[in-house]
């Protein structure tokens, strides 16, 4: 499994090196935007708008890493294995399927692992420098990021895996992919509309009678926006990362157990080249 | 490992896909020997290594690699095979420096000396990426990493296809190397049967998924050959007696299968030696009987 972990290795290095190369760009802006606020031009700015861009620098620093680095750490060779013929070859290794796909997935959680100290590290470093506190939630966000990319990885891997033809894997991907936004999209829709029926907002209204319904509120439709953000789904976010936390890593393992035995499948299926 | 006649035993093997049956092929080749596995285009010849590597799952039929069943402890006599094809099988990013490093953690027997020692026999740079490497390069490059950890038995499919001469010449030296260690053996499939002929012990002539021919290849070269004769002469050979003929309008020639009954049925009839080349090419037109 070793030979098989350095291969998937050798493979992503160029994705992980520009991945490494963009992150510390932007944490450096991120740092050259601190000192901005502090001492350069941001700071002449006014202190409303020079705490917004600082606010904005120091979630950048503590999300936006995270963002990058969990998008580019994870590997997914098989369907490169598949184009490039090693398939076929890794047939003829003495190796088991199971120690073929494992590889693929124990690079990646070896990846997780890494990545997620270096975002811990950034984290801390970022409220450091913003003179902000450390937040607990950051300990359950930050690999929250990180579970998602994981397991789109894996869940791609196995579509590889299983459908061997590169194009069709693909496209069920690229299907999955867009359920997955047209479902969040409704989904989240249909929680903000909910949201604005408590301030007597309904279906069909003119922007001037929406107007109107806010105004006498003392609510406007961006005030509402923000609202609805905070007390919604950082509500919501808060209330997961304190009561239902431990979901994270049963649902992830899970979804890459699955991942992992419809991969060995498809690779038990033979279909080498002919 | 215990002791065993046949590197490969092959008996009864099947395999069906649309348009093509693999239809009970069977052969072994012996330990210490090379096996020339000839055919056309679409014969069959991928279909039946693939199926002996585990690449693909035969739909019948039973194969023993070094004496024991293959389809049975898998990983324990992969470590003593090495197989070699047409295309490079690894990615175009990887060099021969980190293939080392790779295969060193998968082959209990890999030796990276011997590795590097033939990088240099074969002037490949150990840095350089494979997407940059010919043809030429991309083959030795397989062989190197199938030489170097002790297989006892190599598998190459069309591994000499598209080389140009000299360097087909290059590799069919390093494998007679190879085979000086008497438990060393090679199946070789391809349809340049002018290398099979230089260095083949033995040879298996598979046409439309069935074996034809398979045995000794000095006994098939000494009991086929090509009887020249005129159109009159022609016309009193009983067909039974040739496997195809080609035909022209001043005579024929035709290729048989037991050169002495012919010599000795019609005496006076030239009879020339028949290579493997007019050998593959009167098989695959036998069922035309008459061809031109």
């Amino acid at each position: 499994m070793k030979g098989l972990m350095l291969k998937e290795l050798y493979l992503s290095r160029k994705l992980r090196i520009i991945g490494a190369a963009v992150w510390f760009i932007v944490i450096l802006l991120c740092v050259l935007v601190r000192l901005s606020a502090l001492y350069g031009n941001i700071a002449l700015l006014g202190e409303g708008s020079a705490e917004n861009v600082d606010n904005v620098a120091w979630r950048v620093m503590v999300f936006g890493g995270a963002l990058i680095l969990y998008s580019v750490q994870f590997t997914n060779s098989a369907s490169s294995d598949e184009k490039s013929g090693f398939r076929v070859f890794e047939h003829t290794l003495p190796v088991s399927e199971e120690k073929v796909v494992g590889a693929v997935y124990l690079t990646n959680l070896c990846a997780f692992v890494i990545v997620t100290a270096v975002n811990y590290i950034t984290a801390l470093s970022a409220c450091l420098l913003f003179d902000r506190s450390f937040d607990p939630m950051f300990l359950v966000c930050i690999p929250g990021i990180g579970c998602a990319a994981y397991m789109f990885v894996h869940f791609k891997a196995a579509m590889n895996y299983y459908i061997r033809n590169p194009k069709k894997s693909q496209t069920v991907f690229t299907l999955f992919c867009m359920g997955l936004y047209f479902g969040g999209f409704f989904g989240f829709t249909r929680w903000f509309t909910s949201y604005t029926e408590r301030f007597g907002v309904q279906a069909g209204m003119s922007e001037a009678e929406l107007d109107a319904v806010l105004e006498a509120q003392g609510l406007t439709q961006d005030r509402i926006m923000i609202n609805f953000f905070k007390e919604e789904i950082m509500g919501a976010v808060n209330w997961f990362g304190h009561n239902a936390w431990w979901l994270v890593p049963v649902i992830v393992g899970g979804m890459t157990a699955l991942c992992y035995f419809i991969s060995v499948k498809g690779l038990k299926r033979r279909g080498g080249r002919c | 490992m215990k002791d065993y006649e046949n590197a490969i035993e092959i008996k009864g093997l099947t395999k069906h896909y649309d348009g093509f049956t693999l239809d009970s092929v069977s052969f072994n080749v012996p330990k210490g020997s090379i096996m020339g596995f000839i055919g056309q285009n679409g014969a069959g010849k991928s279909t039946t290594i693939n199926s002996l590597l585990g690449i693909i799952k035969p739909d019948g039929g039973e194969m023993k690699i070094f004496g024991e069943d293959s389809s049975q402890n898998e990983r324990v006599w992969k470590q003593d095979v090495a197989a070699v094809f047409d295309e490079l099988p690894f990615h175009e990013q990887l060099n021969a420096k980190m293939l080392d490093k790779m295969l060193r953690h998968i082959f209990k027997g890999w030796d990276s000396e011997t590795f590097k020692s033939y990088l240099d026999r074969f002037a490949l740079p150990a840095k350089k990426k494979f997407g940059q490497f010919s043809k030429g390069m991309k083959m030795k490059l397989q062989i190197a990493a199938a030489l170097s950890h002790g297989a006892k038995l190599l598998v190459m499919d069309e591994a000499t296809t598209g080389l140009d001469p000299v360097v087909r010449n290059e590799i069919l030296d390093i494998f007679m190397e190879y085979l000086q260690d008497e438990e060393n053996s090679i199946l070789m499939s391809s349809h340049i049967t002018s290398d099979l002929e230089k260095i083949a012990d033995s040879v298996t002539f598979i046409d439309k998924g069935k074996i034809l021919l398979t045995g000794y290849k000095d006994d098939i070269l000494a009991s086929h050959g090509l009887l020249k004769c005129g159109r009159s002469d022609y016309a009193s050979i009983d067909k039974a007696d040739f496997i195809s003929a080609r035909v022209s309008d001043v005579g024929a020639e035709l290729l048989v299968s037991d050169r002495a009954a012919c010599a000795r049925k019609y005496s006076g009839a030239v009879i020339d030696n028949a290579t493997l080349d007019d050998i593959m090419v009167y098989y695959v037109n036998r069922e035309k009987k008459e061809w031109s």
